[in-house]
């Protein structure tokens, strides 16, 4: 019996070992990502590096014992889920941004985008961002300005290659609202960074 | 620029932002991650501590059970027993008790030893 309880435990302590090795690996693999997915959200790198450890304690917690290819779409999930979290708790911050005349990424396209309308601080000529360099800060302050939810289902699709079925299920949305956001999004992004080609 | 050749610029762009993250971001990030991991040898831990008392105190569900079936079955032969009608030559305290015949005779138990005791003084 106690033969047999040394082997057990050796063997449960393998497979403790394997399962950690593995969703170090998964998480290593996705961290950077879902860091700059959530920055983009919420526009704040604290908050943002809260919400990627509170995803992976929650994976780790919950999932860990799915198979690994599932793990993914149910990471990004949790990401979403905290990334709302944190918009329902801004709320409040967020409706006065809006009364004052701040964009406000809950509202999908029902606000013109007021931050757009703001002089660059910089004092940077539209017609200087000929170049390369410049042409990507326009590509990240155009997707930092999109709506949340077109913001979002673009990163998913785009960057991190979600399928359209596991976008929804981690923006808890139809596969249609994501094509939809999607296209919108693309739209968006290039209707902008043509405009400053073009100036 | 086409819709492909586009989408190709973005994550060119977006996968370079993120290799180029600074210093104390990857730090934090990577404390995350291992803050992460402990929860696995928690969840794991668990798990162990349940296999070691499954195999070493496997018997104490049963032997409770046991106890359980023993205190049940004389729950029901006392409950049994109340409502029997009782053997001859019962002389068990316990028997006697438990047989409701008997429980008016001892009720009047003054009366019957005075009875006998006027047969007695009779005789």
């Amino acid at each position: 019996m106690q033969h047999d309880y040394a082997i057990n435990n050796t063997a449960a302590k393998e497979s403790t070992l394997d399962k950690a090795r593995t969703l170090d690996r998964f998480l290593a693999q996705v961290e950077r990502k879902a860091f700059r997915i959530a920055e983009l959200a919420v526009s704040n790198r604290e908050e943002a590096l809260d919400i990627v450890q509170d995803s992976m304690i929650g994976l780790v917690q919950k999932y860990s014992d799915r198979p690994e290819e599932e793990w993914m779409p149910l990471f990004y999930r949790i990401l979403q889920s905290r990334i709302r979290d944190w918009y329902r708790k801004n709320k409040v911050r967020s409706k006065w941004m809006s009364w004052l005349g701040f964009s406000n990424k809950d509202n999908e396209g029902e606000q013109d985008d007021a931050m757009a309308s703001v002089p660059d601080p910089a004092g940077r000529d539209p017609q200087q961002t000929a170049s390369n360099h410049e042409s990507m800060e326009q590509l990240d302050e155009a997707i930092h300005n999109l709506p949340y939810r077109q913001q979002q289902a673009f990163l998913l699709r785009t960057w991190e290659g979600l399928s359209v079925a596991e976008t929804a299920s981690a923006m808890k949305c139809s596969q249609g609202s994501v094509k939809t956001h999607y296209s919108r999004a693309l739209h968006a992004l290039r209707l902008e960074l043509e405009d400053y080609r073009h100036e | 620029m086409n819709e492909k050749d586009f989408l190709q610029k973005v994550n060119s762009h977006l996968d370079q932002q993120a290799e180029h993250l600074d210093a104390t971001t990857l730090s934090r990030l990577n404390q995350a991650r291992q803050r992460a991991l402990e929860h696995v040898k928690d969840s794991e831990q668990g798990h162990i501590t349940n296999v070691i008392a499954e195999k070493h105190f496997r018997w104490l569900p049963a032997s409770a059970m046991a106890g359980i079936a023993i205190v049940a079955l004389g729950s029901f032969l006392f409950l049994q027993n109340i409502n029997t009608t009782p053997e001859e030559g019962l002389d068990d305290p316990l028997d006697i008790v438990t047989s409701n015949n008997n429980l008016d005779m001892y009720e009047q138990l003054d009366f019957y030893i005075w009875l006998v005791e006027e047969d007695s003084s009779a005789s």
